[in-house]
C-alpha cells in the first residue's frame, strides 16, 4: 500500500512539474521526463497521462494550484475550451438525455409531493450535469453511497424509478443494493463517506476491480466522518471516490459559513488524498474528472475527492422555504449558468441534437416517470409484521 | 504442565486466530492491533501470522473504524474491529447503531452488516477516567445491534466465533477485570457458543440471580456465601447475550424460584436491570414471592479509580440483596 501511495504522490509531483513547464514553453518536457523516471511514477499514471487530461487538470488541484480554477471542458455557451473527453456519439446523447430526464423528474417530483403522492422530494434542478457526469463515468460493479439528492445518477446506475418513488412515498429501500450497486440514500449527513471508503478498502483487500463512490453535499464536508473517511482513504489507498456536489447551500446555511477553506477540494490535501475542483454545471468536465478519478482509484493509484461546483436552484426539500434566506440575485446569476443549454448547444453545434430530439427526450422521460409513479402506487403496502420480520431477521 | 492454562484474553486471541485461519473473509482491525498485539494483547501475534492485509492498525478514529468496517462488511468481508475501551464507544455510536445496526431494516433484510466490535469494558482495575464504562444499557436500547458479554475464557472464545459468523453487527463487551483473572483449559478446536442462549452457572431453588461479565464471579461468590451462612440456594444465570435476551431460560428459573435479583455494573437508572426485572415481572408475576431487587452501579458518572470499589457490585452487596429477597 505504501508503494502505491508514493506512486500517486509521484504522479502529483509530475503533474505539478508538467503544469509549470507547460506554462513556460516546451523546454521543460525533457526535464520533466527525466524527473518522472527518477521518481516512482506508476504505469497507470502513464496510462492516464495518455488521455491528456493532466495538463488541463493541474490548475484545478489545490496541491498544485494556489487558487484552483474549476476544471472546464465547455465554456458557458458550450464551446470546447481544449481538452474533450473521449465519448462516443451515443454516450454524449445519453448524457444529455439523462439531464433532460432529471429535469422532468424534478418537476414531476415537486408536483407529486404537492399532491400528497410523495412524502418528500429533494429538488435537483440546476445540478443535472454534476449527477449525469458522475453516472456516465461509473462502470458495472461500481457502488454508490448517495445522499438524498441523486436521483439522476441512481437511475443511471440501474435503480428502478418505481423503487425510488417507493422510498420517497415513505417505504424503506425496496431495491436490493447488491443488484445495482446503489445503496440506500443517506439521511445522516456525511456518514456514507466512511461506507464508500470502507467498501473501497474491501475491494482493494479482495483485489476486486470495483470502485465505491460517496456522493455528498457541501454541508457534509464539515462532518468529522467526512474528514476521517478521507484520512482512512489515504492511509489504506481505498478504491474510492468522494464526490461533493457543492450546491452552495446546506438548507439555509451558505457555503461561506460552512468552512473558511477557499475550496472544499483542498480538504483532501491535508488528508494525503488528491482533490480536484470541477465546474459542476459542465457535464463533460464532470464526466472527464469522474472518469479519471474512478479509473485511477480502480487501478489502485489512490482515492480522489472531487468538488463539483454547482447551485441548488430549488428548495432543500419540499419542506423548506428558501425565500427566507437565498438571495434572489444569486439565484438569477446561477440560472444563467443552466447546465442543460450548455451541453445542448455543444451537441447542436456538432449536429448531434435538435428540437425533435429535445421533444422526444422530454416526452420519453415523462412517460417513464408517470409509469413509475403508477407502478409505485400500485405496490402493495407491506404489513408491519413483514417489516418486523425483515428488520429483526434471525438468519 | 510447564505452561499455565490460558486466561480469557488468550482465549480471545486463539478464537481470532481460529477464525482468521478458517475464513479468508475475516479481517482484524483497530488501533494498536498490529505489532503491539492490542493494548490487552488480544491480537498478539496475529499480524505476524496472517499479514498486515488481514490484521491491521488503523488511524486513531473510532467512528471511522466502525464506519469503514461496515463498508468492508458490505463487500463480503467479516471485519472484527477493536474499540479499545467501551467508554470510547460514544465516538462511534452513530456508525454502529444508526448505520451498521439499521441497514438490515432499511433494506428489508436484503443487506446485512456482518461485523464485530470487540471492546473492553468495566471497572475494577484502576484505569483512568473513560476507561471503565459499562454501556450495555445503551446498546440494549438500540435495535439492530447484538450484544454479548463473556464471563469465562472458553465462552469468550465461543461467543466471539459465533459473533463473527453472525450476519448482523455484534458488540462483544470484554470484561477487563476478567481478562487475566482465571486460567482455564481450552480444547484444540474452540467450540462456538450460540448467541441468545443463557447459561445456568449454578442451580438453586430459592432465588434467581442474573449477572454477566465481570459481575459473575461476585455473583457466584455471593451464592456460596448465602448457601453456607443462610442455607439459601441461589440459581445463578449468566445471559451471555444481552441482546437478544434468552427469556425462556430466565422465565423458567424465576417461575421455579419465585425470587429475582439482577446485578450489574452499569448505572441503575435506565440500566439493563430495569429491563430484566420488568420483562420477568410481566412473564412471571404470579410466581413471584417477593419484590425483585437490583444491585447496580450508582446513578453517577463512573467514579475516579481510587473510589471505584464503593461503586462496583461485590459479593457482599449481592448477598444482602439475596437475603432481602428471601426475607420479604
Amino acid at each position: 500500500m505504501a508503494a502505491a501511495r508514493s506512486g500517486s504522490r509521484g504522479q502529483s509531483e509530475e503533474l505539478a512539474r508538467g503544469c509549470r513547464h507547460g506554462a513556460h514553453g516546451s523546454g521543460g518536457c525533457a526535464a520533466r521526463d527525466s524527473l518522472a523516471s527518477a521518481s516512482e511514477v506508476s504505469s497507470a499514471s502513464v496510462a492516464v497521462s495518455a488521455s491528456g487530461i493532466e495538463e488541463s487538470l493541474a490548475a484545478s488541484i489545490p496541491a498544485l494550484a494556489r487558487t484552483p480554477a474549476p476544471f472546464r471542458v465547455l465554456d458557458a455557451e458550450g464551446r470546447p475550451l481544449g481538452f474533450e473527453p473521449d465519448l462516443a456519439v451515443d454516450e454524449l446523447q445519453a448524457l444529455y438525455r439523462w439531464m433532460v430526464f432529471g429535469r422532468q423528474l424534478d418537476e414531476r417530483g415537486l408536483q407529486l409531493q404537492r399532491q400528497g403522492r410523495l412524502g418528500v422530494w429533494g429538488p435537483m434542478v440546476g445540478q443535472e450535469a454534476a449527477q449525469a457526469g458522475l453516472g456516465l463515468a461509473m462502470r458495472a460493479g461500481d457502488w454508490i453511497f448517495p445522499s438524498y439528492r441523486e436521483a439522476i445518477v441512481l437511475s443511471m446506475r440501474g435503480l428502478e424509478l418505481t423503487e425510488l418513488f417507493a422510498y420517497y412515498r415513505g417505504l424503506y429501500w425496496v431495491a436490493d443494493p447488491a443488484r445495482s450497486g446503489v445503496f440506500p440514500v443517506q439521511i445522516m449527513i456525511g456518514d456514507q463517506t466512511l461506507h464508500a471508503v470502507g467498501a473501497g478498502m474491501g475491494f482493494a483487500l479482495q483485489h476486486q476491480p470495483h470502485v465505491a463512490i460517496a456522493a455528498v453535499g457541501d454541508g457534509a464536508t464539515s462532518e468529522g466522518d467526512f474528514l476521517e473517511a478521507l484520512n482512512f482513504a489515504g492511509v489504506f489507498n481505498a478504491q474510492a471516490v468522494v464526490f461533493v456536489q457543492n450546491n452552495h447551500w446546506a438548507i439555509s446555511v451558505p457555503r461561506s459559513r460552512q468552512t473558511a477553506s477557499e475550496t472544499l477540494a483542498q480538504k483532501a490535501l491535508a488528508q494525503g488524498v488528491t482533490g480536484v475542483l470541477v465546474d459542476g454545471n459542465d457535464a463533460l468536465a464532470v464526466y472527464a474528472v469522474c472518469h479519471w478519478a474512478i479509473e485511477r482509484a480502480r487501478a489502485g493509484h489512490g482515492p480522489v475527492l472531487i468538488e463539483a461546483l454547482t447551485y441548488r436552484l430549488g428548495a432543500h426539500t419540499t419542506a423548506d422555504d428558501p425565500r427566507r434566506y437565498q438571495p434572489l440575485d444569486e439565484i438569477d446569476a446561477w440560472r444563467t449558468r443552466d447546465p442543460l443549454p450548455r451541453l445542448r448547444q455543444y451537441l447542436e453545434r456538432r449536429g448531434l441534437w435538435d428540437a425533435d430530439a429535445e421533444r422526444d427526450a422530454a416526452t420519453d422521460a415523462l412517460a417513464r416517470i408517470d409509469r413509475a409513479v403508477e407502478e409505485s402506487e400500485a405496490l402493495p403496502l407491506p404489513t408491519f409484521a413483514t417489516f418486523l420480520e425483515a428488520a429483526n431477521g434471525r438468519s | 504442565m510447564a505452561e499455565a492454562e490460558p486466561v480469557m484474553v488468550q482465549a480471545i486471541n486463539r478464537a481470532l486466530e481460529q477464525a482468521l485461519a478458517a475464513d479468508k473473509r475475516v479481517v482484524v482491525m483497530g488501533q494498536d492491533v498490529g505489532k503491539l498485539g492490542g493494548v490487552f494483547r488480544a491480537t498478539d501475534g496475529l499480524q505476524a501470522r496472517f499479514g498486515a492485509q488481514r490484521v491491521f492498525d488503523t488511524p486513531l478514529a473510532e467512528s471511522a473504524i466502525v464506519g469503514t468496517a461496515f463498508g468492508m462488511a458490505l463487500t463480503g468481508l467479516r471485519p472484527v474491529a477493536e474499540i479499545q475501551f467501551m467508554g470510547f464507544l460514544y465516538k462511534c455510536a452513530d456508525q454502529l447503531v444508526a448505520q451498521a445496526g439499521q441497514i438490515r431494516a432499511r433494506t428489508w433484510g436484503q443487506t446485512t452488516a456482518p461485523l464485530v466490535v470487540r471492546t473492553a469494558y468495566g471497572g475494577g482495575v484502576r484505569t483512568p477516567e473513560h476507561h471503565s464504562d459499562s454501556l450495555e444499557g445503551l446498546l440494549m436500547g438500540s435495535p439492530g445491534v447484538k450484544v454479548v458479554v463473556p464471563s469465562t475464557a472458553l465462552e469468550a472464545a465461543g461467543l466471539l466465533l459465533s459473533a463473527i459468523d453472525d450476519p448482523d453487527p455484534v458488540v462483544m463487551m470484554e470484561p477487563i477485570r476478567l481478562y487475566r483473572a482465571v486460567h482455564e483449559p481450552l480444547p484444540d478446536v474452540l467450540p462456538r457458543v450460540p448467541l441468545g442462549l443463557a447459561r445456568v452457572r449454578r442451580t438453586g431453588t430459592d432465588v434467581t440471580l442474573v449477572a454477566w461479565g465481570a459481575v459473575v464471579p461476585a455473583a457466584l461468590e455471593a451464592a456460596e456465601l448465602v448457601a453456607s451462612a443462610d442455607g439459601i440456594e441461589v440459581e445463578v444465570i449468566d445471559p451471555r447475550t444481552l441482546s437478544p435476551l434468552d427469556w425462556d431460560t430466565l422465565e423458567g428459573s424465576v417461575d421455579k424460584t419465585g425470587r429475582l435479583v439482577v446485578a450489574h455494573e452499569a448505572p441503575l437508572t435506565g440500566g439493563p436491570g430495569g429491563e430484566l426485572v420488568a420483562g420477568l415481572v410481566e412473564r412471571c408475576f404470579y410466581a413471584l414471592r417477593s419484590p425483585p431487587h437490583r444491585v447496580a452501579g450508582a446513578d453517577v458518572v463512573y467514579p475516579p479509580q481510587l473510589l471505584e470499589d464503593a461503586y462496583l457490585p461485590d459479593a457482599a452487596r449481592i448477598a444482602a440483596a439475596i437475603r432481602a429477597a428471601m426475607e420479604e
